[in-house]
C-alpha cells in the first residue's frame, strides 16, 4: 500500500476525508467511495466522480508535479474570482508518483457535446452563444494574466446564465499565471483556442453524421472567436481621446461597458500631451458583475450576470408600471427603490420562478427557469403580434418546445439523460435547415 | 529549417530581478538542443522568448539569420509540439494530421502532399483512413507529431512535453521524439527539468541556474568534465558524491582516507587547504572484485556500509561520512537547489551486483582516482577541469550528428528506413537510467 504523506483538503467534509487517498484512483471501489458514473468524454488522465457529504466532487489522478502545479493555479484563479472549477484538495502519493486533485463538481454544468447532441441539427445561433462564452472567458483570463495553454471545448464546462452561456475553465494543467500577459502569449493562446474549437466542433459534427459541407462553416465560426475576442479586448483596453467639451461621451462609454456586464473601477482623464489639447480616457474595468452586483444590492439575490441583466430589466419595467399606475404628484413619494424591489420579489419574481421551475419539471435553477419564461413569452408574443401571457409560455416550456434558436432551448442540456426520449437515428440525421 | 542564435538575452520582470541573464547560445541548423535546470532556472522563459510568448528585455534573438525580437509568434514559423496532442476520435488519421492545414484553407492537393510526406516519415501510411481508436498508443503519438510536421516549421519546440505522462508512456515518447528528430533533421529545442531526458535526447545540453548559463556541451562532456559543482551535481543519477578533502601536496585527505592525485590535478589544487572531491558512484568498486591490474590506479579504503540496494543488474551501497559543518551546510543547500532529496553527507557507491558487501558491516572499497574532480568549496569551480578533453567529447558528438543527418538525407525518398518503428510501438528507455531516480536515500 502506498505511503501517504501529504493530503490537503480545503473543505472540512468528514466523508471526503474518509476517501481512500492512499490508493490509486483506478483502485477506488464502491465500498470505499460513493462513485458516480458521469459521461465526460476523453481525458488525458483518469478522472472519477464521488459523492461525499451530499456534494459531487471530481477527482483527477495525474503526476505529482503537474498535479501540484494545477492545484496552485486553480487556487490563484479562485482568489481572482475567475470562472474556473474550484479546487478542494490535493493528495500526494510519493510511492506512486501520483497526485489526486479534487475539485468541486460545477452544479448544472455540461459539456458542449451534451447540448449539441440534444438540439435539432445545425443551429448556428446556439453555436454563436457557446463561442461567445468562450471568447468572453478567454478575455477574462487574459485580463488577469492567466495563460490557459490548452483552451478547448473539451476543457470547458458551460452553465446557463440568462440568455447567455457562462464558460468555465476545467483543466488548468497547462495554465500559468503571470502579472500580465505579453501580446505574444495572448495571441498564441487564442490561436490554440481557435484550432481546438474548430477541431472539437468538426469532430462532434462527424460523430452526429452531419454533411461535410458544414466543416468550412464550423472553421469560419471558430475563427470568429478570435474576432470576438479582439473586439472585446480592444474595447476594454482602448484609451480614446476626447475634447474637454465632449466629455459627456465618457458617460456613454461607461454605459456601454455596463451593458456588457463590466463594472468600472476608476476612470481617469489626462491631457494627451504633445500639443494635443484633448484628453485621454483610461477606464479601469473591474469584474464582469455589473448587473449582478446592482441586483444584489437591491434585492439580496445572488445570481449570474446574464440572469441579473434580465431580472433588472424586468424590475425596472415593473417599477415603470407601478409609476404609471400611480397618479399625480405622489407618483414616487414614499416608495423607495427597495420597496419596489420588495414588491417585485413578492408579486412577480417568486411566483414566476415557482411556476416556471415547475413547468420545466424542476430541472436546473429556478431563476434560470424564470428567465426562460420571460424570453419565451417575449418570443411568442412577438410572433403572435400580441402579448400571449405567461400561461402560453409555461405550456411551451413544459413541452420542452421553445423556439429552436431561443436561449431557453439550451435548457435541454440540463435535463438528466434518463428523462430524455431516446433519440432515433433519423432525428440525429435530420437534414440541415440551412444557415439562419 | 533554421539555426537559432541568442545573443546576450536578458529577461527582467517588473521587480527588476532577471529571470534570464545574459544568455548567449547558438543552436545549429538541425541540432537537438536541450535546456535543462531546476525550477526557476529560466529555461522555460528562454524557450518562450524563442517562440515569441515573452517579450525580450534586451539582446538579440536571431532565427534563420533574421532578428525576430519584434515578430509575433505566428510570424516566426516555429512549431510548439504536443502543446495539444488530443486526437479527434471521429476524424480519420488523415484528417487529424491535415487539420491545422484545413484551418489555413490550404488547397486539397497541397494538404494531400504534406500529409503523405508526414505519413512517410512517421510510417503511418497504411493507417491514414483509420480512426485514432484503432491505433496503438505509440501510433497515436505519431499522429500528434504529424500535425506538427505538416506545418513545415523552421524548428520544433518542446516545453516539458512528457511531464504529464505516466512513466511508461514517457519512455515511449522519448524514443519517438528522438527518432523523429533524427529522421527529419529539424532544429529542435527541448525544455526539461529531468536530467535523464536531457542526457538521452540532446546533441548538446545547456544547463541553466538562476537565469545564468552554466555550461553548454554534449551529454558526455557534461558528465565527464562538468565546469562546476552545480553541473556536476545536477547531471548524473545517482548524483556525484562530494567529499571534503584537505590538500597535502599531491595527496588529498578525505573521510575515506588518503587519495593520491596525478601530476596535473595535484598542480591544479596546489596552495589550497580544503577542496571538495567529486567522485561519481561508478568510480567506486568493491575492492575484492577489482582487477589487480587496475588496482594501482586507484586508492582503497575501509568503511561501514549503512544500506545496500540490489537492483539485479547493479548494486548500490550507501556510506555516511563526517563533514565539517560549513561543508555539510553547503552540500545541503546544493541538494535543495537541485530539487534533490539526496543526503549529501552520505556517499552512494556503485558496486558489482555480485558483491557480497552487506549492510552494517565494514568492507574495503576502491576508488578510481583518475576520474575524480576537485572543486573550489567557495566558488564551486571545477579546479581539475580538462577543457580540451571535454571539447573533444563534444566535437565527437557533433561529428556523429552530422554523419547521422547526412545518412538520413541520403536515405530520404528511397526506402524510408523500413522497420525504424517497431510494429507494436514498444518504445524502450534507451538508458535504463530512469529507474535510478526513485532510489531511496
Amino acid at each position: 500500500m502506498p505511503a501517504l504523506t501529504d493530503l490537503r483538503l480545503r473543505v472540512p467534509s468528514p466523508e471526503l476525508l474518509g476517501l481512500p487517498w492512499d490508493k490509486r484512483l483506478e483502485e477506488w471501489s464502491a465500498d470505499a467511495a460513493t462513485l458516480v458514473d458521469l459521461q465526460v468524454g476523453p481525458s488525458r488522465h483518469e478522472v472519477r466522480f464521488v459523492r461525499a457529504d451530499g456534494v459531487l466532487w471530481a477527482v483527477k489522478q495525474l503526476p505529482q508535479r503537474v498535479g501540484a502545479k494545477e492545484y496552485a493555479v486553480l487556487r490563484e484563479l479562485e482568489s481572482m474570482d475567475l470562472p474556473a472549477v474550484r479546487p478542494a484538495g490535493l493528495a500526494l502519493q510519493p510511492d506512486t508518483g501520483n497526485a489526486l486533485l479534487v475539485t468541486r463538481y460545477l452544479t448544472s454544468s455540461w459539456q458542449y457535446r451534451r447540448l449539441f447532441m440534444r438540439l435539432p441539427p445545425d443551429r448556428p445561433r446556439q453555436r454563436a452563444r457557446l463561442l461567445d462564452a468562450m471568447a468572453t472567458l478567454l478575455v477574462e483570463l487574459h485580463r488577469h494574466g492567466v495563460y490557459w495553454g490548452d483552451c478547448s471545448l473539451a476543457n470547458t464546462l458551460f452553465t446557463r446564465d440568462g440568455q447567455r452561456l457562462q464558460a468555465w475553465l476545467v483543466d488548468a494543467e497547462t495554465s500559468e499565471v503571470h502579472p500580465r500577459l505579453s501580446d505574444g502569449q495572448r495571441q498564441h493562446d487564442l490561436e490554440i483556442l481557435v484550432e481546438n474549437v474548430a477541431g472539437g466542433a468538426i469532430d462532434l459534427a462527424m460523430m452526429l453524421g452531419r454533411p461535410p459541407e458544414i466543416v468550412p462553416r464550423l472553421i469560419e465560426e471558430a475563427a470568429g472567436v478570435a474576432q470576438r475576442y479582439a473586439e472585446l479586448w480592444d474595447y476594454l483596453h482602448e484609451r480614446p481621446l476626447f475634447s474637454f467639451a465632449d466629455r459627456w461621451e465618457v458617460e456613454g462609454r461607461i454605459r456601454r461597458l455596463n451593458e456588457m456586464g463590466f463594472a468600472v473601477d476608476e476612470i481617469s482623464l489626462e491631457p494627451a500631451g504633445d500639443g494635443d489639447e484633448r484628453l485621454r480616457l483610461t477606464v479601469s474595468v473591474a469584474g464582469r458583475k455589473y448587473h449582478s452586483t446592482t441586483l444584489r444590492e437591491l434585492t439580496g439575490l445572488d445570481v449570474g450576470e446574464g440572469q441579473a441583466q434580465i431580472l433588472l430589466a424586468h424590475l425596472r419595467a415593473y417599477e415603470a408600471e407601478l409609476q404609471a399606475r400611480s397618479t399625480g404628484p405622489q407618483r414616487t413619494t414614499g416608495r423607495g427603490v427597495s420597496d419596489v424591489a420588495e414588491r417585485w420579489l413578492v408579486e412577480r419574481l417568486r411566483p414566476g420562478m415557482l411556476a416556471a421551475h415547475a413547468a420545466v419539471g424542476g430541472v436546473g435553477d429556478p431563476v434560470q427557469a424564470y428567465c426562460d419564461l420571460l424570453e419565451v413569452r417575449w418570443l411568442l408574443s412577438e410572433q403572435a403580434g400580441r402579448d400571449v401571457g405567461d400561461d402560453a409560455a409555461l405550456a411551451v416550456l413544459a413541452d420542452r418546445s421553445p423556439p429552436a434558436d431561443s436561449a431557453a432551448m439550451a435548457g435541454v442540456a440540463e435535463v438528466p439523460t434518463a428523462q430524455l426520449p431516446r433519440p432515433s437515428p433519423e432525428r440525429l440525421r435530420e437534414p440541415s435547415s440551412g444557415p439562419e | 529549417m533554421a539555426s537559432i542564435e541568442m545573443r546576450n538575452i536578458i529577461k527582467k520582470y517588473g521587480d527588476g530581478f532577471p529571470d534570464v541573464n545574459y544568455v548567449s547560445l547558438d543552436i545549429a541548423d538541425g541540432e537537438f538542443m536541450i535546456l535543462v535546470g531546476p525550477s526557476g532556472c529560466g529555461k522555460s522563459t528562454l524557450l518562450r522568448m524563442i517562440v515569441g510568448l515573452e517579450d525580450i528585455t534586451s539582446g538579440d534573438m536571431v532565427i534563420g539569420g533574421k532578428r525576430v525580437n519584434d515578430k509575433a509568434p505566428r510570424d516566426r514559423n516555429l512549431s510548439m509540439v504536443f502543446q495539444n496532442y488530443a486526437l479527434y476520435p471521429h476524424l480519420s488519421v488523415y484528417e487529424n494530421i491535415a487539420f491545422p492545414l484545413r484551418l489555413h484553407k490550404m488547397d486539397d492537393a497541397e494538404v494531400k502532399r504534406r500529409v503523405h510526406e508526414a505519413a512517410d516519415v512517421l510510417e503511418l501510411h497504411e493507417h491514414l483512413e483509420r480512426k485514432p481508436a484503432n491505433l496503438s498508443g505509440g501510433q497515436r503519438q505519431r499522429v500528434a507529431m504529424g500535425r506538427a510536421i505538416v506545418r513545415q516549421a523552421e524548428a520544433f519546440l518542446f516545453d516539458e512535453p512528457l511531464s504529464n505522462l505516466d512513466a511508461k508512456l514517457r519512455g515511449q515518447m522519448r524514443t519517438e521524439i528522438s527518432r523523429l528528430q533524427r529522421r527529419l533533421g529539424i532544429t529542435t529545442v527541448y525544455v526539461t527539468h529531468d536530467q535523464t531526458e536531457a542526457m538521452t535526447l540532446g546533441d548538446r545540453v545547456a544547463v541553466l541556474r538562476k537565469g545564468l548559463l552554466q555550461q553548454v556541451a554534449s551529454p558526455r562532456e557534461l558528465y565527464e568534465q562538468p565546469v562546476n559543482l552545480f553541473v556536476a551535481g545536477f547531471i548524473g543519477s545517482p548524483p556525484m558524491n562530494f567529499l571534503p578533502a584537505t590538500v597535502q601536496g599531491d595527496r588529498l585527505d578525505t573521510p575515506f582516507g588518503p587519495v593520491t592525485l596525478d601530476e596535473r590535478k595535484a598542480r591544479a589544487v596546489q596552495g589550497r587547504e580544503l577542496v571538495l572531491m567529486g567522485v561519481r558512484p561508478e568510480y567506486f568498486e568493491d575492492a575484492s572484485l577489482v582487477d589487480p591490474a587496475k588496482r594501482d590506479v586507484g586508492s582503497t579504503f575501509r568503511a561501514t556500509v549503512d544500506v545496500t540496494e540490489w537492483l539485479g543488474d547493479s548494486q548500490y551501497a550507501y556510506i555516511p561520512f563526517d563533514a565539517p559543518e560549513a561543508v555539510a551546510n553547503q552540500l545541503r543547500d546544493l541538494s535543495r537547489e537541485l530539487d534533490s532529496d539526496q543526503l549529501r553527507t552520505q556517499a552512494i557507491v556503485s558496486i558489482d551486483s555480485t558483491s557480497r558487501i552487506r549492510e552494517g558491516r565494514e568492507a574495503e572499497f576502491w576508488i578510481d582516482t583518475r576520474k575524480v574532480h576537485c572543486f573550489d568549496p567557495a566558488t564551486g569551480d571545477n579546479l581539475t577541469l580538462d577543457a580540451e578533453a571535454g571539447a573533444q567529447l563534444t566535437r565527437e558528438a557533433v561529428e556523429d550528428r552530422e554523419a547521422d543527418l547526412a545518412e538520413h538525407a541520403k536515405g530520404a525518398g528511397s526506402s524510408q528506413g523500413a522497420g525504424a518503428y517497431p510494429a507494436a510501438s514498444g518504445g524502450t528507455d534507451r538508458t535504463g537510467a530512469a529507474g535510478a531516480s526513485s532510489r531511496r536515500t
